[in-house]
């Protein structure tokens, strides 16, 4: 009893700091959508596309970077509200 | 003339992304501004991550980006002298020993301190020059912007300014300093991840570290080993290093600039304020990694640096060349975003600052006084509006007259170079006097002004330009805290009741954080030691 009280008052102080918006979404959103456009842009573009970067694949390569990168902020967001609720 | 890059449909949608993104946030935050501390100081309830990386971003703008991809070039390795000497022990000392009394005495603005400690006198001083300050360097970032897009790009002037300044605008006045700070952290990673290909295609190209060091004259390789004397690229000595630089420039602007110290502000308590710029300091660490690489690259890889087409370097140009060299369209997008993006949020982080100011220590000081706080929220609101007007303004005069550029950067160094004395004094010694305060900052801003007609019409000397800036930074301190000191034993003291939780002798120590690892202390030792590692690795 005495231990959901603390919980719930620490649930409230938490609430009442808790910032505006979570920051992490939007990173997230924006990361995927990147890496998402630049390694399908990477998967349709030639081989000699990438003189100017020394022959690499940069978008492709990059781009899954960029995509892993965003979908781990997304993870991270929703797999805590969903702790939360 | 043509552009130097041509950008496709891919792109433009990476840009128009990152536009949507933003607008979206500064849109969603609206219903959370209620009142005046959520417009200016994000209601003090944002994380420590998130203020920490806003804090480094601050100062991570495109034309620092662009300006220190230059200064390799041309200096090499001393570079890094900007990141380690000259920020990191003044962010571990702003967390460790200023934020207490900063975030402590509930204070909302820079200003705001200086009247509590010192008198109305010195806040005035220091709210209206800085006011001045950061709303013309706002119309001076967008002019450069709109600049660099019309060479890089072929875009037009008026439309770049016209369109960054709207879209500030709009995020600005939806979400004050919480899009501003939300803004930056986005920017943090986009410009990370916008020019990190570019140094790995450089590197590749030039055989890696080990090719860098065996092609590189030797006195680009080191940061401190030709230091002894003057008599190397930077043109500066170990002591105008040590103390200018280090010390007066380093300390002046990361611990009393209010654009920083804003972003501190807004955490949630008191930990987390203190945790802000040491947070910040290990990604600041390795900010070299995007600068001074580049800039060797660009040594060896660059006709127009490697003396092969026999022009004259641009050094300035040297980024903007490199990705236009390596990266295709696409990722090219990426980069450039990541350029815009610091260029915005270098205008909103300026525009909020400049709002703070105004609202707080100018309209609320010397025009209305004890008005509701609602009208203090609409007034940060409408001053956004012509604080975004001046600096579009200042855009187009700049424009029409580019010296006038030198001429404010030079002007602003007078006012900054003084100021780490005023609360160095005001901090530790509660004898320092409101007068004493006053007229100390007055005297080292004229010692700065004197010290630049005298190095201009000859009558002293520096190997260069840059020992002249960092010995007049050094020359406006001292001025600033003999003046200080000697005043304030003549003029009446303040009572000590009047300074608890102003100065460190008479404010009760804060309490440790019961855990060892979100304590500020042990985290601003860990980065204290890595910067030390690291000069002595690149010595």
């Amino acid at each position: 009893m005495e231990r959901e009280n603390k919980e719930n008052i620490l649930k409230k102080s938490n609430e009442e700091k808790r910032h505006f918006l979570d920051l992490k979404k939007p990173i997230g959103w924006l990361f995927t959508y990147c890496g998402l456009i630049l390694s399908v842009y990477g998967l349709l573009t030639g081989k000699d596309f990438y003189a100017k970067s020394l022959g690499i694949n940069i978008n492709l390569l990059w781009g899954a970077v960029i995509l892993v990168f965003g979908i781990v902020f997304l993870v991270s967001a929703y797999a805590r509200k969903k702790l939360q609720d | 003339m043509d552009p130097i890059v041509s950008l496709n449909f891919i792109d433009y949608a990476i840009i128009g992304g990152y536009i949507l993104v933003i607008m979206l946030v500064g849109y969603a935050l609206k219903k959370y501004m209620r009142t005046g501390e959520d417009f200016f100081l994000s209601g003090r309830s944002l994380p420590s991550w998130i203020t920490g990386l806003a804090f480094l971003s601050a100062n991570l703008g495109a034309l620092e980006v662009i300006g220190m991809v230059a200064n390799s070039a041309k200096y090499g390795i001393a570079t890094v002298h900007f990141y380690w000497i000259g920020a990191i022990p003044a962010m571990v000392f702003l967390g460790i020993f200023m934020m207490p009394f900063y975030y402590g005495s509930k204070v909302r603005t820079v200003p705001e301190y200086l009247k509590l400690r010192y008198n109305e006198a010195t806040r005035g001083l220091n709210a209206i020059s800085f006011a001045i300050m950061t709303v013309l360097m706002s119309g001076i970032s967008l002019y450069a912007m709109a600049l660099l897009l019309k060479i890089m790009l072929g875009w037009s002037l008026t439309g770049s300014i016209l369109f960054a300044a709207v879209v500030v605008l709009l995020y600005v006045f939806w979400g004050g300093l919480s899009s501003s700070i939300y803004n930056e952290v986005i920017q943090f990673f986009l410009i990370w991840l916008g020019l990190l290909p570019v140094v790995f295609l450089g590197l590749k190209q030039v055989g890696g570290l080990a090719g860098l060091g065996t092609r590189l004259n030797d006195s680009l390789l080191h940061a401190w080993k030709y230091l002894g004397s003057s008599n190397n690229p930077l043109g500066v000595d170990w002591a105008g290093v040590v103390l200018g630089l280090g010390f007066v420039l380093s300390f002046g602007y990361w611990t009393t600039d209010f654009l920083v110290v804003q972003r501190a502000l807004a955490s949630r308590d008191i930990n987390s304020s203190r945790m802000t710029p040491i947070i910040a300091s290990f990604p600041k660490m390795l900010v070299p990694i995007l600068v001074v690489i580049p800039g060797l690259v660009a040594l060896l890889v660059l006709p127009e640096f490697s003396g092969a087409s026999g022009q004259t370097a641009e050094y300035n140009s040297a980024l903007i060349l490199l990705m236009a060299h390596y990266l295709p369209n696409g990722i090219l997008g990426l980069a450039i975003t990541g350029l815009l993006a610091s260029f915005m949020s270098g205008m909103a982080g300026n525009i909020t600052a400049f709002n703070t100011i105004w609202t707080y220590d100018i309209y609320g000081t010397y025009i209305k006084k004890g008005k509701p706080d609602s009208h203090y929220l609409q007034m940060g609101k409408w001053a956004t509006v012509f604080g975004i007007f001046i600096s579009i303004g200042t855009a187009y005069i700049v424009k029409s007259f580019p010296n006038l550029m030198d001429y404010m950067q030079l002007i602003f160094s007078f006012f900054n170079a003084p100021l780490f004395a005023t609360f160095l004094l005001g901090m530790f010694w509660a004898g320092a006097t409101g007068w004493g305060g006053f007229f100390g900052l007055l005297s080292g801003i004229l010692a700065a002004a004197t010290h630049y007609l005298l190095y201009k019409t000859g009558s002293i000397h520096y190997s260069s330009e840059m020992a002249a800036n960092f010995y007049q930074a050094w020359w406006a301190w001292l001025t600033d805290f003999v003046v200080t000191i000697v005043v304030s034993l003549f003029t009446k003291k303040r009572r000590p009741e009047e300074l608890k939780g102003l100065v460190y002798s008479l404010t009760p120590r804060v309490h440790d954080h019961k855990y060892l690892l979100a304590r500020p202390e042990l985290w601003g030792s860990v980065a204290l030691l890595v910067a030390l590692i690291l000069n002595i690795i690149f010595w």
